[in-house]
């Protein structure tokens, strides 16, 4: 009970102690860049929510930690809650902090104003501040770096796809969520065939360990010129600033753990970005059908047919295996040129890496002999080869085949016998659309506001038809309605027997009772009941319904008399043997 | 009555005087381009596509003029925006093949195997064929119950074909969903920045004629994103156009 009334007590005597809040500065003047300690003490209360610093102008102020005390001292109780915070400026001047408002048990307390002087010499970032604006060490956040494969090269030629690695260095105590890939930071290069899934490793760089990502791709450039091969990543950072618990007075040990999170948003650029010269293709020794393939290629298999006929079109297939840009490799073409017309195929890439720079590419295309003979025929095809930098003709093995047929001349060759032999195509733009045609929409129909409901209407109607035909067939089926009718015979046929035999009816009864049999037969065999007759019924027929077919036969033309005791247990008989015959048909027993 | 006919007659008089013009217009366009006048025969063709509305065949002869007259960004927004219209024109696949590659722009793999299918009609295609499908289904499905039963085997042929249709042209309608989406790099190249203003900071670059996918519009710019999000920012209206033209 005493403990009670102390703590009630103690409570009623922090409640009644005046509350006062106080500002102060560790000092009144700072350089430009760093940071001085301020400190806001509320004692005798607790305030309702974390108090405002009033927002000043250049001035940076970052929450630094909050810290609670209380004191008992000789019955008299203190309480006091103390926040800091780190203020500073990049920028030199007079600063004055405004009157911090601090709410406590419903009423407001204020601080007196405070000044800073912040002076020139700024060098480096305020102390404890994560700010946006704040300079920042060089590679902080990690940066990036880019590596041609092959290593000395220092060139590309417009067109070429040049493999390259570009790896990101990030601190290893960060968390890192990348909103782009890396991409050239001007127009003079791009990026193709990025891995989508780049590879991460850990490593040691000057003692700091680094999470790496690295990307490989295809590197090329669209103009001549020396350019910086400058790639760019943005993402965002989360890590510990280390330097908000680094601050004056403070545990060194403990700084870093208690340290803030900061999250920054960043963007990553090459380090030392390398000079690469994107090198003009040679005119000198351009063979005719060069068509812009860059690399090293080579022929890996090539199909023709031994035997040919002039003018008529038969398949090549060619496989050419390598590395390089493959979309801008045509199709090799048979030699002599003069010889052949070649039409456009298909092709297929099968990328053997995964930036696709290497692999194997297949090409399918109809050529047509043009001249009769057993020349030696082979393929060929043409490409600038990087490292050598000279243009390279690449010719299969020849075989010889065997064309018949007449000499043929392709309505080009006929009309200009005397200009050069045709030379291998080259892509050339299809001929002006001469029919104006019909003016069309881009949009399609689905795009109209009436299309769905028009559409769930249809749907809708047809299902309600469906139903609506399902339920009339099921009213008027011929079969059903049979073989309701069948039923309600037999039953009629059934009671009259039934009726018959009570009254010694022979004749009636034994005619009810072959109406009724003929009936079930004939529902169960789908035959016409008038068409049963006892010489159709099979020799695996029930025994029962023979003999009352035979004993009915005989009493009609005998006209013979039979007890009623009789004829009742002819009309048991009579009962089992249709139930026999109905099978499921409960109702037919009497 | 009369004064119906008059007017009719008027319309039908005036249609046929238009499309002569349109003729005359194109056959003046062509014969500007055979002439190497480029830049004068692309004006008429997008003369004649504001005028009238938009055909494969002067889409692919615009295409043409902007190849010639060197600009690829264009050539190739033209050549595409025909292809939305006549998706399987050998011609115009060459042609912009042609003009990617001159722009350094790596085509796209051929879509292959069910693809081939489903890029085989335009958007529009698809849709009247979903839109047919659905109205022959009520239709049939009164001929189920009409006709005697000798006949409906025949009806049940037709509608197995019917369903066939739709289970074909659905998906190729929303194969084409993304087109709305496509848009061609018409500047040279585009600036990618991280906000939809002329200072803010730029993130990037894209080179002409290459695709980009469109999203929000915003102050005179577009959100884009590049090959799946690996570069994305805002550029600017007059740099970029989408391959269906937006109406403003």
């Amino acid at each position: 009970m005493k403990k009670i009334i102390s703590i009630i007590w103690l409570l009623f005597a922090v409640a009644l102690h005046a509350t006062q809040v106080s500002a102060s500065l560790s000092k009144n003047t700072v350089p430009a860049g760093q940071g001085v300690l301020l400190t806001l003490n509320v004692e005798g209360g607790a305030p309702e929510s974390q108090p405002a610093i009033p927002q000043v102008e250049n001035l940076i102020v970052n929450p630094h930690g909050t810290s609670q005390q209380m004191q008992i001292i000789n019955g008299d109780v203190t309480r006091s809650i103390t926040y800091t915070y780190v203020v500073g400026s990049n920028q030199t001047g007079d600063y004055e902090i405004p009157a911090i408002t601090v709410r406590v048990a419903g009423r407001d307390y204020t601080t007196q104003p405070l000044s800073l002087k912040v002076g020139p010499n700024a060098d480096k970032a305020p102390e404890g501040m994560a700010d946006d604006q704040a300079p920042e060490e060089p590679g902080k956040y990690g940066h990036l770096s880019f590596q041609m494969m092959e290593s000395d090269r220092k060139y590309v030629y417009p067109g070429e796809i040049a493999p390259v690695k570009i790896r990101a260095y990030f601190p290893a105590n960060t968390q890192v969520t990348l909103s782009s890939a890396p991409h050239p930071e001007g127009s003079a290069f791009t990026l193709h065939h990025l891995t989508k899934e780049p590879d991460q490793s850990s490593e040691i760089v000057n003692g700091r360990r680094y999470m790496v990502v690295t990307w490989f791709g295809g590197l090329s450039a669209t103009k001549a010129g020396k350019y910086p091969a400058s790639f760019v990543i943005t993402g965002t950072v989360t890590m510990r600033d280390e330097s908000a618990a680094g601050s004056g007075g403070r545990d060194p040990f403990f700084g870093g753990f208690f340290a803030p999170m900061v999250q920054k948003d960043i963007e990553l650029t090459t380090k030392e970005a390398p000079l690469l010269e994107v090198k003009e293709l040679p005119l000198e020794g351009r063979p005719d059908d060069f068509t812009g393939a860059i690399g090293q290629f080579e022929m890996k298999s090539f199909q023709i047919p031994n035997s040919l006929h002039t003018g008529e079109p038969f398949q090549v297939e060619a496989v050419v295996k390598g590395s390089g840009n493959f979309a801008l490799l045509s199709a090799p073409h048979p030699f002599p040129v003069d010889d052949w017309k070649t039409y456009e195929g298909t092709e297929d890439f099968v990328p053997e890496d995964v930036a696709s720079f290497g692999g194997s590419k297949s090409f399918h295309y109809n050529a047509v002999p043009l001249k009769p003979g057993e020349p030696e025929v082979g393929l060929r095809f043409s490409y600038f080869d990087p490292e050598k930098g000279e243009y390279r003709i690449v010719k299969s093995d020849t075989r010889k085949i065997a064309i018949s047929g007449k000499k043929v001349q392709t309505p080009e060759v006929a009309a200009t016998p005397q200009q050069e032999p045709p030379k291998p195509k080259t892509p050339q733009i299809a001929p002006l659309a001469t029919e104006l045609g019909a003016v069309q929409s881009y949009h399609p129909l689905s795009d109209s506001i009436w299309f769905t409901p028009v559409l769930g209407s249809c749907g809708f109607l047809s299902l309600a038809i469906i139903g609506f035909g399902i339920w009339k067939e099921r009213g008027s089926d011929p079969v059903k309605e049979a073989a309701r009718a069948n039923l309600a015979a037999t039953q009629e046929a059934r009671e009259k027997a039934a009726l018959a035999a009570a009254n010694g009816d022979a004749v009636a009864f034994f005619a009810a009772a072959k109406m009724a049999v003929r009936l079930c037969i004939a529902q169960r065999d789908g035959l016409r009941p008038e068409a049963i007759t006892l010489a159709d019924l099979g020799e695996h027929e029930d025994e029962t319904i023979t003999e009352i077919l035979v004993e009915a036969d005989r009493v009609d033309f005998s006209a013979e008399k039979v007890s009623v005791e009789n004829l009742k247990a002819w009309n048991e008989k009579l009962g089992t043997c249709l139930e026999r015959l109905a099978g499921t048909r409960k109702e037919l027993a009497v | 009555m009369k004064s119906l006919t008059r007017m009719v007659l008027g319309l039908l008089a005036m249609g046929v005087l238009a499309h002569a013009g349109t003729v005359d217009a194109f056959k003046k366009a062509n014969a500007d381009y055979e002439a190497g006048r480029f830049a004068e025969a692309a004006q008429a063709y997008e003369g004649i596509l504001k005028s009238d509305g938009p055909r494969a065949s002067v889409l692919k002869n615009l295409g043409s003029a902007y190849f010639k007259a060197g600009d690829n960004g264009r050539a190739i927004l033209a050549f595409e925006r025909a292809l939305v219209l006549s998706p399987r024109d050998p011609d115009l696949l060459a042609n912009l093949e042609l003009a990617q590659k001159q722009a350094a722009v790596f085509p796209e793999e051929n879509p292959k195997g069910w693809q081939t299918v489903l890029t085989r009609y335009s958007a529009r295609r698809w849709s009247e064929l979903v839109l047919i499908a659905g109205i022959i289904l009520p239709l049939l499905a009164m001929g189920w119950i009409f006709l005697p039963g000798n006949r409906r085997i025949g009806l049940a042929a037709l509608a197995v074909l019917d369903l066939a249709m739709l289970g074909i042209a659905i998906p190729g309608l929303k194969a084409k969903t993304g087109e709305s989406t496509r848009a061609i790099v018409l500047a040279k190249p585009a600036t990618v920045r991280i906000s939809p203003f002329e200072t803010a900071g730029d993130r990037g670059t894209i080179a002409e004629g290459r695709e980009v996918a469109l999203g929000k519009q915003s102050h005179g710019y577009y959100w884009v994103s590049v090959d799946q999000g690996s570069l994305q920012g805002w550029v600017a209206n007059q740099e970029i156009a989408p391959v269906i033209p937006r109406e403003n």
